[in-house]
């Protein structure tokens, strides 16, 4: 994960940038996945270069934003249909992830009325600080075609600022679209798999010898169960040593997905690990 | 007030009004992510000392030709899962309402019908108020439903089911005639 294990806003975790220089000497690949819909890959790429981070390219990096955008090129385009058959995407989101989708060589529909003859085949909600009560609406006038996918980048309710304060998740503007449609929105994101599945696609990963390195237990870790890797919480971000240890003191089996294998205060602590 | 900026991280710099101790959601043609992250503040802001009150949760209000809007519920849920914390909704089913009838007019619930459209709202208020209910067709709701509801082995949904159904409320008419 990237927020709240690298860097923080606008500031990199201390020893963050060198952990990943010590992996790469290491002859261990660091890969990323971010359930921030708000990026590209190739702004991504641009964030861990002003940050400090050396030799992190985009191709590396699995963001939902990106993620969700093949997801739908998947399901809208291999999926049999050819190229004008395909339909558009409404998306909910800012440029980063209207740009991913446009990569994927899919159709954007634009706000108003859709052109006669082209379907909108896919809803997609992702981090919208522009979300208005108006493209609810027009989602859901979308959405009353049952052929017409409902889909999510992520399922965060909320997201830190550097102020200790708080913005409002993708989970929170899904749960409005999910409300009205009476639908169920497929999420991409962590701590659902299909991000790992763009990675091994990609790169060929060995669960059993991958750590996955997170801050949000019920997206990172539940995400590292899921996939069958070992899990390292790190307390640089969003959730607190006490909440894992509640966790691990219930009693519903549920819970015990949430629990991590390890724990650091920083990812920076691994470094010593890597020292022969 | 105007947005002091055009990001969440200038709106959040923005000062609180320190009086505002409820955070309150009814239907909001305007509702903005500005105004999720406003309210969002305060509930963070006041905790349980801040209250988070929605009038109803209905889903969709229906246009005609079957066509809807997003219901007041979409944006309570909104709030609801920004600030994981579960709303007090005063509208039906909850009872509140009823008893502010009741307080006003001296109401029997022994000697009183409610009639609605709605199941979960309208009927299940009635219901749980110890209210004769009537479902009327003209509304959101086919018979289908209340039958399924009736069919079922949930206790929970036995509860969503009308004592009465009219086509419409106007067949109570001749009920009443000379």
């Amino acid at each position: 994960d990237c927020d709240g294990v690298l860097w923080a806003g606008e500031r990199a975790v201390p020893g963050a940038p060198e952990l990943l220089e010590r992996l790469r000497r290491s002859g261990k690949a660091a890969l990323f996945v971010s359930n921030n819909s708000r990026r590209s890959v190739a702004e991504l790429e641009r964030r861990f270069s002003r940050l400090g981070f050396r030799g992190v390219r985009a191709e590396h990096v699995f963001s939902s934003a990106l993620c969700s955008a093949l997801f739908l090129r998947q399901r809208l385009l291999d999926g049999g249909g050819n190229g004008s058959g395909a339909g558009r995407v409404f998306v909910l989101g800012g440029e980063g992830l209207r740009g991913e989708v446009r990569d994927a060589g899919l159709r954007l529909a634009g706000e108003g009325e859709p052109a006669p003859g082209e379907p909108v085949r896919a809803v997609l909600v992702g981090y919208d600080d522009q979300f208005t009560f108006a493209k609810l609406a027009q989602a859901c006038g979308y959405l009353r075609d049952p052929q017409c996918l409902l889909v999510a980048t992520d399922p965060d309710p909320w997201h830190p600022l550097s102020d200790g304060q708080r913005t409002p998740g993708t989970g929170s503007l899904t749960a409005a679209v999910e409300t009205a449609s009476g639908r169920k929105a497929l999420v991409v994101g962590k701590p659902n798999t299909y991000m790992f599945d763009c990675i091994v696609e990609r790169f060929g990963v060995d669960p059993s010898r991958t750590l996955m390195v997170g801050d949000r237990l019920e997206t990172d870790i539940l995400f590292g169960k899921n996939c069958g890797l070992a899990t390292i919480l790190t307390l640089t971000g969003v959730s607190r040593l006490e909440e894992a240890q509640a966790y691990m003191a219930s009693d519903s089996a549920a819970a015990k997905d949430l629990v991590p294998n390890y724990y650091v205060d920083s990812i920076a602590d691994l470094i010593p690990g890597l020292d022969e | 007030a105007a947005l002091p900026g055009p990001a969440p991280a200038d709106w959040v710099q923005a000062p609180l009004d320190p009086a505002v101790r409820a955070v309150l959601v009814g239907f909001d043609e305007h509702f903005s992510y500005a105004k999720l992250c406003q309210a969002l503040r305060y509930l963070l802001r006041g905790g349980p000392d801040c209250l988070l009150v929605g009038t109803n949760r209905d889903h969709r209000l229906p246009l005609e030709g079957g066509a809807a809007i997003p219901g007041t519920g979409c944006l309570v849920k909104a709030v609801e899962t920004a600030a994981q914390r579960e709303a007090f909704i005063v509208g039906k089913p909850n009872r509140f309402m009823f008893d502010c009838v009741a307080g006003e007019f001296d109401v029997d619930p022994a000697r009183t019908i409610m009639v609605g459209d709605r199941l979960d709202t309208d009927i299940l208020m009635g219901n749980s108020c110890g209210l004769t209910t009537l479902l009327t067709l003209t509304g959101v709701t086919a018979l289908d439903e209340a039958r399924g509801h009736q069919d079922s082995e949930c206790p929970a949904r036995h509860s969503l089911v009308p004592d009465y159904y009219v086509d419409s409320i106007a067949d109570l008419l001749p009920a009443l005639g000379e």
